[in-house]
């Protein structure tokens, strides 16, 4: 599933930066393409804003060649991902999907490798998330209280990316509990990791599969795009 | 040339803003923060011209496609695009004259 529910969306904002030209196409359907074209991806359900779904509907007609089911998300990330794991409920239960991968739509340079080690690696363990082990940052007393000295090391640190991965009725099971508990983790890890007693691993994530934050984001990931020749036909 | 607005995160002022992006065919020639007033322009001149052959050499099979997916709309779209294709097509080339001189 890839999430552009709150993708850049404020009031008065023009679209979702989900939906912004990237060579072409939208930031969103970069990703769309690449996870599609995974060998064992299967289903593409796409979250959107109720108002964004007039360019979801345009992804799906002109930018991409592979079906994609469009479903409204909630307020937050965490409700679009239970509301789309709700929309593949019955498909989960009757083992038609075994494991969900969980993509954000403003991160569009995500290779088909590393979506193909995240779906490998979760199919596996129970749970995989890309990431990027920290390097090269000092530690400071702060709101997370890691001191110098602390015990936990920086090298336990990871910089977390998606897709994320799962075993399909377990994190719809974790997000049911989720949401009858009013819990809210800051990513679909942390739900699992609360809900479940599945191991998360971690597969190493790319530097390519940043997320596309600040203005000059959308500059870098223009460069990538012509510096690795991806067209978009 | 077209022109978008999204909000994005501003390298200069930090402040998350609504940021006008504007295009030059598939690139980004500009971009500008309404926050703060910060532009950053570049020069796609270079780009350019490659990707607008590779655009025409491709057309014949996007159009094609788009046939076979939903030929009411292409039949109801297509003339309005086609007669509006030469503006369209001298706005872009200024845009990219003009991240020339700028960028």
């Amino acid at each position: 599933m890839v999430l552009a529910g709150g993708s850049g969306t404020r009031v008065g904002a023009g679209i979702n930066k989900a939906f912004l030209p990237l060579a072409g196409r939208s930031i969103a359907s970069w990703g769309i393409n690449t996870l599609g074209a995974v060998q064992g991806v299967g289903i593409l359900v796409f979250v959107v804003r109720p108002e964004d779904l007039e360019h979801a509907r345009f992804v799906a007609a002109r930018e991409t060649d592979r079906p994609l089911e469009i479903i409204p998300g909630g307020e937050t990330r965490q409700d679009s991902e239970l509301m789309a794991l709700r929309h593949l409920a019955d498909r989960i239960d009757a083992g038609t999907i075994d494991t969900v991968l969980i993509h954000d739509a403003a991160r569009p340079l995500v290779s088909h490798g590393l979506a193909s080690a995240v779906l490998h690696a979760a199919r596996e363990h129970g749970g995989a998330v890309p990431g990027i082990p920290v390097t090269g940052i000092a530690p400071v007393q702060g709101a997370d209280g890691l001191a110098p000295g602390d015990p936990r090391t920086l090298d336990a640190l990871l910089r977390v990316q998606t897709p994320q991965g799962f075993h399909a009725a377990t994190i719809l099971d974790a997000y049911e509990a989720a949401a009858r508990d009013g819990f809210v983790g800051t990513d679909t890890a942390s739900c699992a990791e609360e809900y479940t007693a599945a191991p998360v691993t971690w597969v190493r994530g790319e530097e390519t599969n940043f997320k596309i934050t600040y203005a000059q984001d959308l500059l870098l990931a223009q460069d990538v795009v012509t510096a690795l020749g991806l067209r978009t036909g | 040339m077209a022109i978008q607005e999204s909000f994005l995160r501003c390298t200069a002022c930090d402040q998350e803003a609504e940021h006008v992006v504007v295009y030059a065919g598939r690139f980004v020639s500009e971009i500008q923060c309404s926050g703060c007033g910060a532009v950053t322009r570049l020069d796609v001149s270079e780009d350019y011209l490659p990707d607008l052959r590779q655009r025409i050499s491709s057309k014949p099979r996007r159009l094609a496609r788009r046939l076979r997916r939903d030929p009411g709309e292409l039949a109801t779209s297509l003339p309005q695009r086609t007669l509006s294709k030469p503006l369209r097509m001298a706005e872009e080339f200024r845009t990219v004259w003009r991240s020339r001189r700028n960028g």
